[in-house]
C-alpha cells in the first residue's frame, strides 16, 4: 500500500480553477460572498489542522492590505 | 426593580470600631458584600480569620445578574456548610443547551455527559438568592458583615491600609493588614489607585431582563441566532428559580439606551418572543455594553482585587461570577497563610499569576463568543451565516458555532506552585488541574472524593495496604493530611478515582487547600513530597 500524502499535489489545477470560476460566475457577484464563505469553511474543515489553516489565512492576508 | 422589591433588608448596626479612640487594626477588610466578597468571607472564616465586610447597601444585588452557577462554584461553596447543596436545592439544575437558527433547532448539547460527579454542570439561581444563602451561612459562622458601611477614601502604608468608612451615623476610620477589593466592575478602590483594566469594549448593546411567568419551557439554555421574533439579532432564554426567566436580547450597535429601557418597549420585545398568549411581568431590566478586560496585576502591595473589580467578560459563557468565586477560592488559603506567617514569598504572587491566566482564558472564550454573535462587517456576517447553515446540515461544523463556551474551572499548567511530574501519567489531569470528583465509600458510608479534599493540604495515596504511611505530615508548620484510597481507607467503589487519576498502587497526589493538584508521583518518597509541599507554599 502506498503511503497517503497528507497534502496531495494540486494535480489538476486547471480543472479545479475552472470549476471555481464557473461556480462564482454562476452565483453572480451579489451572492458571491455567501458562496465563498461556505466554500472557505468547507475547505478549512478539509484541511483540519489549525496551524495550517492559520498559515493559509496569513498568506492570503499578506497580499491584501488592511482597510484604512 | 419595578413594583414590589422582595429583597431582604439588613439593618445598619453600629460597630464597636466606630467608638474606638484610635482606628482599630483588622487583619482583612473586604470591600463589597456581593457574591465574591461573601464567598471570600466564608473561605477566610473557615481558615480562622474573620474579615470585616464593608457593604454600602442594606440588601443583596439588584436583578438576576450572575445566574448560571457552574459545577466548580457549587463544589467550592459546598465546602462551607453545604451551601452548594442548598443553592442546588433552591435553583434549577440543567445540563442541556439548545441552539436555534432562524425558526429551527440547529443542535443541542449536554454539558455533563459523564456520571460519577456530585454536582451538575450548572444550577441556575439568580445572584440575589445565591447571596441570601451565602449570608445565611455567614451568620451561622459569626461573620462581621457591616451593612450601610460604605468604603471611602483609602490610604496605603507600607505595613497596612487605612480606609474611611461612611455610615448613617458619620464616618470612621478602619485599618487593616490586607484590603480585598470585591467592589465590582465599577470598583471605587480600583479608581482610587488610578487603574484601568485593559481589553475590548464591544459596540453592540444588549437588553437583559428578568421576566416572571408560568411558562411550559423545560429547564435548558436556549439560544437563537436571527430568530423570527427578533430579526437579525440573537436571543437567550434561561430559567431561574421562583418562575423567573432571564432573557438577553442583542440590540445592535445603534440602539438608543434610554429608549430601550422604556418598560413599554421592553414588554413589546418580550411579547414578540413569547407570543401573545403567555402572561408575564417584567421584573428587572438593564441595557448593557459588554467588556472583556482585565487588570495586568491583581496584587498591589496590601490591596488585592478579586472578581469584577479585577476582570470583566461578556455574560455568554457564565464566566463572570464563576471566575470571581474561583478568585476567592484561590486567594483565601494563600492570604490566610500569609497572615499566619507560614507562606513563602511567592504564594500571594501565585494568586495573580494563576487567576490572570484564568481571566485571560475567560476573556478569550467570551471575546470569541461575542465576536461570533456580533459580526462587524458584511463579510464576517456572511461567514457567520454560512457557518450556521453548514452546522444545520453537518454536525462537523457545530464546533464553529459559538453561543458561549460555558464556564469550566481554569487549569494552571504553568503555575509556579506546581512540581513537574517525575513519572508518566495517562490522564488529562496534571499539576495545576482542579480535582475531579468521583464517588467513594468511607467509614461514614457513600460519599464523594471532593469531600475528602479541600480546606487543607491533602496527600491522596493509592494504597495497596502494604506501604507504611503516616497519618499526616508537617512541613514548615503546614499540616498535610494523608488520605488513603484503597481497602485500608477510602474505597474507590466505582473505580472512577483510579480511572480519572490514573492510579496504580503507591501513586500519590498532593492537593492544595483549593483542591488543585500541586504534584503527583508514583511512589511515596517523603523527601520529594516535602519539597513539593514547600513549593506549593511558594517557598522556592
Amino acid at each position: 500500500m502506498t503511503e497517503r500524502r497528507p497534502n496531495p499535489a494540486f494535480s489538476d489545477a486547471d480543472a479545479s480553477y475552472a470549476a471555481l470560476v464557473a461556480a462564482l460566475e454562476s452565483v453572480g457577484d451579489a451572492r458571491a460572498q455567501e458562496f465563498l464563505s461556505r466554500l472557505v469553511l468547507l475547505l478549512a474543515a478539509e484541511v483540519g489542522d489549525h496551524a495550517r489553516i492559520e498559515a493559509l489565512i496569513a498568506r492570503a492576508a499578506a497580499s491584501v492590505p488592511p482597510a484604512p | 426593580m419595578t413594583g414590589f422589591d422582595p429583597r431582604p433588608r439588613f439593618p445598619y448596626r453600629r460597630s464597636a470600631d466606630q467608638d474606638a479612640p484610635t482606628p482599630v487594626r483588622r487583619p482583612v477588610v473586604i470591600v463589597g458584600g456581593g457574591m465574591v466578597g461573601l464567598t471570600l468571607a466564608l473561605e477566610l472564616i473557615a481558615e480562622g480569620i474573620t474579615p470585616v465586610v464593608l457593604e454600602r447597601n442594606d440588601t443583596v444585588s439588584e436583578g438576576s445578574r450572575s445566574i448560571c452557577q457552574a459545577k466548580r462554584s457549587l463544589e467550592i461553596w459546598n465546602r462551607f456548610g453545604g451551601v452548594g447543596d442548598r443553592i442546588r436545592a433552591r435553583g434549577v439544575t440543567w445540563n442541556t443547551g439548545k441552539v436555534f437558527f432562524r425558526d429551527a433547532l440547529l443542535y443541542e448539547f449536554n454539558l455533563l455527559p459523564e456520571g460519577g460527579h456530585r454536582m451538575p454542570a450548572f444550577v441556575n439561581l439568580q445572584q440575589y438568592l445565591v447571596e441570601e444563602l451565602l449570608i445565611e451561612q455567614l451568620r451561622r459562622v459569626g461573620a462581621d458583615i457591616r451593612w450601610l458601611h460604605a468604603a471611602g477614601a483609602m490610604t496605603r502604608f507600607d505595613d497596612h491600609v487605612a480606609i474611611d468608612v461612611a455610615t448613617p451615623e458619620g464616618t470612621y476610620r478602619l485599618e487593616c493588614d490586607w484590603l480585598i477589593a470585591c467592589d465590582g466592575a465599577g470598583s471605587g478602590i480600583r479608581k482610587q489607585l488610578g487603574l484601568t483594566p485593559e481589553g475590548e469594549v464591544f459596540p453592540d448593546k444588549f437588553l437583559i431582563t428578568d421576566v416572571r411567568m408560568r411558562a411550559p419551557f423545560p429547564a435548558e439554555r436556549r439560544f437563537w441566532f436571527e430568530p423570527p421574533f427578533h430579526a437579525g439579532q440573537t436571543a437567550l432564554l434561561h430559567r431561574q428559580a421562583d418562575d423567573v426567566w432571564r432573557i438577553d436580547l442583542q440590540l445592535g450597535h445603534d440602539a438608543d439606551v434610554q429608549r430601550e429601557r422604556d418598560p413599554a418597549r421592553v414588554t413589546e420585545r418580550v411579547r414578540r418572543m413569547l407570543g401573545p398568549d403567555l402572561p408575564f411581568e417584567v421584573a428587572w431590566t438593564s441595557v448593557y455594553v459588554f467588556q472583556c478586560r482585565t487588570l495586568d496585576r491583581y496584587v498591589y502591595d496590601r490591596v488585592i482585587f478579586a472578581g469584577d473589580s479585577a476582570h470583566q467578560v461578556s455574560p455568554f459563557g457564565a464566566r463572570g461570577g464563576n471566575a470571581g468565586v474561583q478568585d476567592a477560592d484561590n486567594l483565601a488559603w494563600k492570604l490566610a497563610r500569609v497572615v499566619r506567617g507560614t507562606a513563602g514569598a511567592g504564594l500571594l504572587d501565585s494568586y495573580q499569576v494563576e487567576r490572570i491566566a484564568g481571566a485571560r482564558e475567560d476573556i478569550l472564550h467570551s471575546t470569541r463568543a461575542t465576536d461570533f454573535m456580533t459580526p462587524r462587517t458584511a463579510a464576517s456576517r456572511a461567514m457567520r451565516d454560512a457557518a450556521l447553515l453548514l452546522a444545520r446540515d453537518d454536525p462537523k461544523f457545530r464546533g464553529v458555532i459559538n453561543s458561549g463556551r460555558l464556564s469550566v474551572p481554569a487549569h494552571f499548567p504553568d503555575s509556579p506552585l506546581n512540581t513537574a511530574d517525575p513519572a508518566a501519567f495517562a490522564t488529562r489531569l496534571a499539576p495545576g488541574s482542579p480535582a475531579v470528583d468521583a464517588p467513594v465509600r468511607t467509614v461514614d458510608g457513600p460519599g464523594w472524593l471532593l469531600e475528602q479534599l479541600g480546606g487543607r493540604f491533602v496527600l491522596l495515596v493509592a494504597d495497596a495496604g502494604r506501604t507504611p504511611l503516616p497519618e499526616s505530615m508537617t512541613v514548615g508548620g503546614e499540616r498535610v493530611d494523608v488520605v488513603r484510597i484503597g481497602p485500608a481507607g477510602c474505597r474507590d467503589t466505582d473505580n472512577l478515582v483510579a480511572a480519572r487519576y490514573d492510579l496504580a498502587p503507591g501513586t500519590c497526589y498532593l492537593f492544595r487547600p483549593d483542591q488543585y493538584i500541586a504534584a503527583r508521583t508514583r511512589e511515596f518518597d517523603r523527601a520529594w513530597i516535602e519539597a513539593a509541599i514547600s513549593n506549593a507554599l511558594g517557598r522556592t
